[in-house]
């Protein structure tokens, strides 16, 4: 009898253990806790719209989807360290428009290759930037503005929240199409920047929608236009720069959700699925909706990947052209 | 307006005396204090992780629970300052100073006693002041543009030379030190790693908790084990749980004043809770007898208790009426009312003014509440010290540890608080002071932001330091301060010369 | 000259060497001008203002009114000429070494060892040892078994090691931990190797 335990104890501990050690197989996928790296610090939109996706997971499969913030470096650091995970479908990376599509031609050498080291799950959101600048700015349109600042070359400054940022490069992509010179006042995150703007030590901003809609509203700042190409359903008044004088402005800041490349096809789809169904939940519409956007519409990976593919492109003319580079 | 404030408030006290916010504001001080009394883990990640949870609540109730978090990590952060020398918030760092020699002489009951009774008057102040002055002290921080903060800045460090003891030469290297060890990490302005040496974990600088957990915590360690077994760390007759009434009566004007500086500076976006509990020890050091103080002295722990405390509420201004973050924490405040589908702003004050001054209610409430639960367990702190010291120091390597591990999960900032272990035993060995240093550390990389902006903003012309005239009158008062501290010096430093 | 105040004599020795060495490390980057700071001037300009200052300290040295030896504390040259090599070598053979990474990391951690090993008395060492072994064996090893080794590494550096107490607190501390850490705050340890 003795001798029968002897035996059976190890290998069932050896089962035990090997069952355990297999759970990145797609039937049984989630079997365990995920980890969605943040590549910001907490508390930005991005990271908001992670944690609330995080509960949606967590709620649907019941395994707890854990947020990691890995801020630095613009988003490299959080973007590097999902690169080179394991493909199992157990680390999740918030990429956004920074880490995949500005940061490749705005840092001279990444550590990670956005296109080769990951797969593209789902797109999440794709927040516009709006123009806003301070009232003692005496222009009221888009016109007025490029009108007024050519008429003081570098008098003008516009802020934004860290070199390289959308907010930083809708700037240096207006200066280039509307032939002003204004000069770049970079902060640490949009908040600071917002406060000078308010105060007046800046003029105007590209900051995003939703950041700057409370002051707008509340009549200390104005808004002049959009960033997108089309305008925002949560202010249709709102004319488009690319409308206003300047066609073909198109500026978004945009997150989603990958993972590493390699991780099974069924895994991928299986996020996709889930993160799409949270994304059209009542609940979550609402938030989009009081961030200017929508959920992303015919959402699948490939259309996520080819979206990349086309912002990067994008970005690496822009930060071309602007001159911006960072060691 | 009486009326109307009259009429504010009931609301406020109406919502925040519901049974349900009453009982969020509750697990929101206890949760606080208990994260505040571990070293490291502090509120940010804390109600960062919270926050899934406060999507089903009601706004208001998410808030209070949040708020509630972060200043109930103040109250808990003193606790440990005081106790172990370990800070647990950065505007700790001050009470450590003499919170902790008061300690070591048996004194720890009326210390943290007093730091609780210093927090609790100057909540209410605070919560007065927000009341009544909040959207013209926005104004006031608004004001506040690049050159005004600089100004502001050089103003404390040359304040912070003021704070050491011991040879002022050393006090002002401190300073620089730490300034120069702030700026390890990318530089706003280029995007370029500075001094990162490659390393990606250092390319966002080295944070707070490391630098204060290994100078503060290890080194103190360390060095007390040099001491050898035959000295207590802890004077084990311990005189008496409250402060007495001398106690009290000297530390009052320090709470009266402290509240004054800390509700001024807390509305200053970034670093203005730090800066007030630096400023008021330092207003303390130059009134009345300061022979005691870095020796035991209340005074010491009384004033940037308070001041800290009501930077801590007043920081809240911008966020509530201008819907800008002060601090990361503010920042977190914001993402949750977004959740929520509130967009922070100026129109909250007047749109949900249920929410505005429900939350100044709750503020009130809370600090009521931290009151009443940290009184009774000072007891308990003081018996913790008369553990042996054997027996404490692996368990607060423990704490330390786990706490740094978890601002992001690297081995590499366990390595690098030992790394400053070893500095700052170094330091205790050499007699330099390290509280400069740290105020250094974290006001450096503000600096020369602040003054590469003004410089960029003025298109080159450095006079704006002077001309602007907040800049100019804070930049004059640390200049007439240096020479005030340097003519004394200067006269020793000529005896000596004689001397010899 | 005699040195009359030796912590001065090293004190000065320290900043001028930091401050020399911040403004060496600042070369890398661009200067700019007053006007348009770049990236190397503040520290440039504080490193020059640190190394001053140390200079004046280390000359206050020698006519010092307070005096005290000139050894402060205990110092092994030869550990740190030992951690200094090691960490070269282990810097400059990078490019060989990448594809052993364990080698790399284990020079590196010798270089670690030897460099506080090389100042101050052995229960520092014991301590930051164990505080440094904890940080980088709590995933591979999780918190239960880290949290002993910690324990026990840094109890071994203080001057009364009595095995019964040690045990008992262990146990007390990994219950503690194991409830208010990961259970209690939800932090993302594993408890166990390998999880």
């Amino acid at each position: 009898m003795r001798r029968l335990i002897g035996l059976m104890l190890p290998l069932f501990l050896a089962l035990g253990l090997t069952l355990a050690c297999a759970g990145a197989s797609a039937q049984n996928y989630p079997s365990r806790p995920i980890r969605l790296v943040v590549p910001y610090p907490p508390g930005g939109p991005l990271d908001i719209m992670a944690r609330a996706i995080g509960q949606k997971l967590t709620e649907a499969w019941s395994q707890p989807v854990v947020v990691d913030n890995r801020a630095g470096a613009g988003g490299n650091i959080g973007a590097d360290l999902v690169a080179k995970s394991p493909a199992d479908g157990y680390t999740l990376l918030m990429g956004a428009v920074a880490t995949h599509a500005i940061n490749p031609t705005l840092y001279g050498k990444l550590p990670y290759d956005p296109v080769k080291d990951f797969t593209p799950v789902a797109l999440v959101a794709q927040v516009p930037n709006i123009l806003v600048v301070n009232p003692s700015v005496p222009a009221k349109s888009v016109k007025e503005l490029i009108e007024f600042a050519r008429a003081r070359p570098g008098h003008l400054n516009f802020g934004s929240g860290s070199t390289g940022s959308t907010g930083h490069l809708a700037g240096e992509l207006f200066k280039t199409m509307a032939g002003v010179q204004m000069v770049h006042i970079p902060y640490k995150g949009g908040a600071p920047a917002m406060a000078d703007l308010l105060a007046g030590q800046v003029q105007l901003m590209f900051d995003n929608l939703a950041n700057a809609l409370p002051n707008v509203r509340a009549g200390r700042l104005r808004a002049l236009a959009v960033t997108t190409l089309a305008r925002s359903p949560a202010m249709p008044d709102l004319p488009t720069i690319a409308e206003s004088g300047l066609p073909g402005f198109d500026l978004t800041t945009w997150f989603g959700l990958m993972v590493p490349a390699g991780t099974p096809p069924e895994i991928v789809l299986k996020l996709n699925q889930e993160i799409v169904r949270a994304l059209n939940a009542k609940d979550m519409r609402e938030r989009l909706d009081k961030m200017g956007t929508e959920p992303p519409a015919n959402n699948t990976p490939e259309h996520f990947a080819a979206f990349i593919r086309t912002e990067a492109a994008k970005y690496a003319k822009v930060v071309k052209d602007s001159g911006a580079k960072v060691e | 307006m009486d009326f109307a404030l009259f009429h504010n408030l009931s609301i406020g006290f109406g919502v925040a005396l519901s049974l349900q916010n009453l009982m969020y504001c509750f697990i929101g001080v206890l949760l606080g204090t208990l994260i505040g009394v571990l070293p490291g883990i502090g509120p940010v990640a804390t109600i960062a992780m919270l926050l899934p949870v406060t999507f089903n609540l009601s706004p208001i109730s998410a808030l209070i629970m949040l708020a509630g978090i972060y200043y109930g990590a103040q109250y808990g952060g003193s606790t440990t300052a005081i106790l172990v020398n370990l800070p647990g918030e950065s505007s700790s760092v001050i009470t450590c100073l003499d919170g902790y020699q008061m300690a070591r002489q048996g004194r720890a009951g009326p210390a943290l006693a007093i730091a609780a009774m210093a927090s609790f008057f100057a909540g209410t102040v605070a919560t007065v002041v927000i009341a009544l002055f909040a959207p013209p002290l926005a104004e006031v921080a608004l004001k506040f543009g690049p050159a005004e903060y600089f100004s502001l800045m050089v103003l404390g460090l040359v304040g912070a030379t003021v704070l050491a003891h011991g040879s002022l030469v050393k006090a002002i290297a401190m300073t620089i030190l730490g300034l120069l060890l702030g700026l390890i990490g990318t530089d706003v302005n280029s995007g370029i790693a500075r001094f990162s040496f490659g390393l990606s974990e250092l390319s966002d600088g080295i944070g707070f908790v490391i630098v204060a957990m290994g100078v503060f915590g290890f080194a103190e360690i360390v060095s007390n084990l040099e001491q050898g077994a035959s000295r207590d760390v802890f004077v084990n007759k311990v005189t008496g749980l409250m402060p007495t009434w001398k106690d009290l009566k000297s530390s009052s004007g320090a709470i009266l004043r402290g509240t004054a500086l800390g509700s001024m500076l807390g509305i200053l976006p970034g670093g203005g809770a730090l800066l007030s509990s630096f400023a008021a020890y330092t207003l303390e050091k130059k009134i009345g007898d300061t022979s005691m103080f870095g020796k035991g002295e209340i005074r010491g722990v009384a004033a940037p208790e308070s001041a800290n405390n009501a930077g801590a509420q007043t920081s809240f201004i911008p966020l509530l009426t201008l819907g800008i973050p002060s601090n990361p924490v503010m920042a977190l405040m914001i993402g949750a009312m977004m959740i929520q589908g509130i967009a922070p702003g100026p129109q909250v004050m007047t749109e949900r003014p249920e929410l505005f001054w429900g939350m100044i209610a709750s503020m009130w409430i809370g600090n009521l509440m931290l009151v009443i639960l940290n009184l009774p367990l000072i007891g308990m702190w003081v018996k913790l010290l008369t553990v042996p010291y054997r027996l404490l120091y692996p368990s607060i390597l423990l704490f330390c540890c786990v706490g740094v591990y978890s601002l992001s999960n690297q081995p590499f900032d366990v390595m690098l608080t030992a790394l400053f272990g070893l500095i700052g035993y170094v330091f205790v060995k050499l007699e330099c002071e390290p509280a400069p240093l740290i105020l250094g550390f974290i006001l450096g990389p503000l600096m020369e932001e602040n003054l590469r902006r003004a410089m960029l903003l003025s298109r080159g012309d450095a006079s704006v330091f002077f001309t602007k005239p907040i800049s100019g009158v804070l930049l004059g008062i640390a200049i007439l301060l240096l020479l005030i501290t340097l003519a004394p010096a200067v006269r020793k430093t000529r005896e000596v010369a004689f001397q010899e | 000259m005699q040195v009359r105040n030796g912590k001065d004599f090293w004190a000065g020795l320290m900043f001028t060497g930091f401050g020399l060495g911040f403004m060496l490390v600042a070369q890398n980057y661009p200067m700019g001008s007053a006007v348009r700071m770049g990236p190397a001037y503040f520290p440039t300009v504080l490193g020059g203002m640190l190394a001053v200052l140390g200079g004046m300290v280390f000359f206050r040295a020698f006519v010092s009114k307070f005096t005290y030896p000139l050894k402060v504390f205990l110092f092994r040259p030869l550990l740190l000429v030992g951690s200094i090599v090691v960490g070269g070598a282990t810097y400059f053979a990078e490019s060989q070494l990448k594809g052993v990474p364990m080698v790399q990391s284990a020079l590196a951690g010798l270089s670690l060892f030897l460099f506080i090993g090389a100042f101050g008395p052995r229960s520092m060492f014991l301590i930051l040892l164990g505080v440094v072994i904890f940080g980088y064996a709590l995933k591979p090893l999780g918190l239960v078994l880290s949290t002993v080794v910690l324990i026990v590494i840094s109890a071994m550096g203080g001057h009364d090691f009595r095995k019964k107490e040690i045990v008992i607190l262990t146990i007390v501390l990994v219950i503690f931990g194991v409830f208010v850490f990961v259970k209690g705050l939800g932090l993302p340890f594993n408890l166990w190797p390998g999880e």
